[in-house]
């Protein structure tokens, strides 16, 4: 090799051998991180170091925003990705496209701490936790839009309460890039007047896929809260720093609808009792006071009023009798007078006497009682069965 | 204020209470009792809706199977 190269032909060389050795394209490594650095482009600059070596390292932007956590100086990491050349610097160096911490130690480690920290400054304290509402007709749900966390929400919700109405607020749920829109999430339904209550949740997954929900600021933003907040990360054994400062912990998406939301069937039940009590209470009431009445008639008091009150109708009644029969006495003894008087009238009637032999004379039409006849007049006599029309022949004057 | 289901509830317990007690007068316990059957129109009808609803932050309902 004769020729005399240039430093960036000879850099660019090197770049090329190393980007093409089969074993340096897709490596893993471990270290302990130090001078860690985020530029403000969100680009990551740091070395990783063990006992005896140390090696350049960059993680850009579109990788360092997956981040399942806040690396720190100290953290024994794992970081994939490839071995190449910076040209300028002639400098070799990792380009890492993700980064693991390395051994449960380190996770528990940062855990803790934050735990210890947020404990103290009193984020968990007990009489800090709010109250659950007994019966929120309105839930605000945090949570990815696709996961399966809101679907178990959904379907125990139908089940269990289907009068309520379920706000979402979509959000990631893993990775570092998750942080924010969590916190807006959160922030978003806590600021939804009618929302009664939060549940910020998420479905199974690793440690690093949950790592999020250890974030201190989403732990503050929960804890800053006005509505009641549940917390649903993961499974039964996985607890989080959210867990801790949410006021209820569940243990699954489903858990925390079931503790969020009343079971219909049992409000309708309790409805039902209470409205047959209520029924039944009434009309013990309104008989109570059926044999109250009862008892006042039955009363000496009462009865001595009501004996009056017979007396005295029967008297009335008597009185009205006696006077009826008296005054139809009365009437029947008139009927007789009248009867009597009739009697003595038709007696004295001038038909009576005819009928006895006597006569009448009617001069012209007129019935005449002394009128000096002479003879070969004519005047009418009547008997009872004939009228005679007669001529006076002789007339004599009678002796009395 | 706006009547909720949970203060309607807490006055449904109460008006069962007094009505079970022996010293209200009729005239009371028929007012309470109408008060009651109210109280339990208003509940029921809150628990009617059989079909859960999904809306977003703005309050648009969602389709979400």
């Amino acid at each position: 090799m004769a020729d005399i190269l240039s430093v960036t032909s000879l850099n660019l060389y090197v770049k090329s051998k190393l980007e093409n050795d089969a074993n340096l394209i897709n490596i893993a490594v471990e270290g302990e991180l130090s001078n860690f650095k985020k530029y403000p482009s969100g680009h990551c600059y740091f070395s990783l170091k063990d006992e005896k070596s140390t090696i350049k390292a960059v993680m850009f932007q579109s990788y360092a925003r997956g981040l399942g956590f806040v690396p720190e100086n100290g953290m024994k990491v794992v970081v994939r990705g490839k071995v190449s050349i910076y040209e300028r610097d002639g400098a070799y160096q990792l380009y890492v496209t993700n980064m693991f911490l390395s051994g449960a130690g380190a996770y528990q480690m940062a855990f803790d701490r934050l735990k210890e920290k947020l404990e103290k400054e009193g984020l968990f304290d007990i009489d800090k936790k709010k109250p659950l509402p007994q019966i929120p007709f309105k839930i605000g749900v945090a949570t990815s839009a696709k996961g399966a966390a809101l679907h178990d929400i959904i379907s125990t919700a139908q089940r269990r309460f289907p009068c309520a109405e379920i706000v979402l607020a979509p959000c990631m749920v893993q990775g570092a890039e998750a942080e924010p829109t969590i916190i807006s999430a959160i922030k978003q339904l806590d600021s939804i007047d009618d929302i009664e209550v939060i549940i910020i949740t998420r479905g199974g997954g690793s440690r690093e896929d949950l790592w999020v929900f250890n974030s201190e600021v989403i732990a503050r933003t929960a804890f800053a809260c006005k509505k009641p907040t549940v917390s649903a990360i993961g499974h039964e054994i996985d607890f989080s720093i959210l867990d801790f400062v949410c006021d209820v912990r569940a243990a699954t998406p489903t858990q925390a609808a079931e503790i969020v939301l009343p079971d219909i069937y049992s409000l309708k039940m309790q409805l039902a009792s209470i409205e047959k009590s209520n029924s039944r209470q009434i009309n013990r009431n309104i008989d109570l006071y059926k044999n109250k009445l009862a008892l006042i008639e039955k009363s000496d008091g009462f009865s001595s009023v009501k004996n009056t009150v017979n007396h005295n109708k029967e008297f009335l009644s008597r009185l009205q009798d006696s006077m009826k029969k008296s005054v139809e006495r009365k009437i029947e003894k008139l009927e007789q007078q009248i009867y009597s008087r009739t009697q003595i009238l038709e007696n004295q009637s001038p038909l009576n006497n005819l009928k006895k032999g006597y006569a009448m004379i009617y001069k012209g039409e007129t019935a005449v009682k002394e009128y000096t006849f002479i003879a070969g007049e004519t005047a009418k006599i009547v008997t009872f069965s004939q009228e005679l029309d007669c001529e006076i022949t002789k007339v004599r004057k009678r002796k009395i | 204020m706006k009547q909720t289901f949970e203060s309607a509830m807490v006055r449904l317990e109460e008006i069962s209470e007094i009505l079970s007690e022996n010293n209200v007068t009729l005239d009371e316990s028929l007012k309470l009792y109408a008060e009651g059957v109210k109280l339990l129109k208003f509940c029921n009808s809150k628990l009617e809706q059989a079909q859960i609803k999904i809306s977003d932050i703005e309050g648009n309902l969602l389709e979400v199977e």
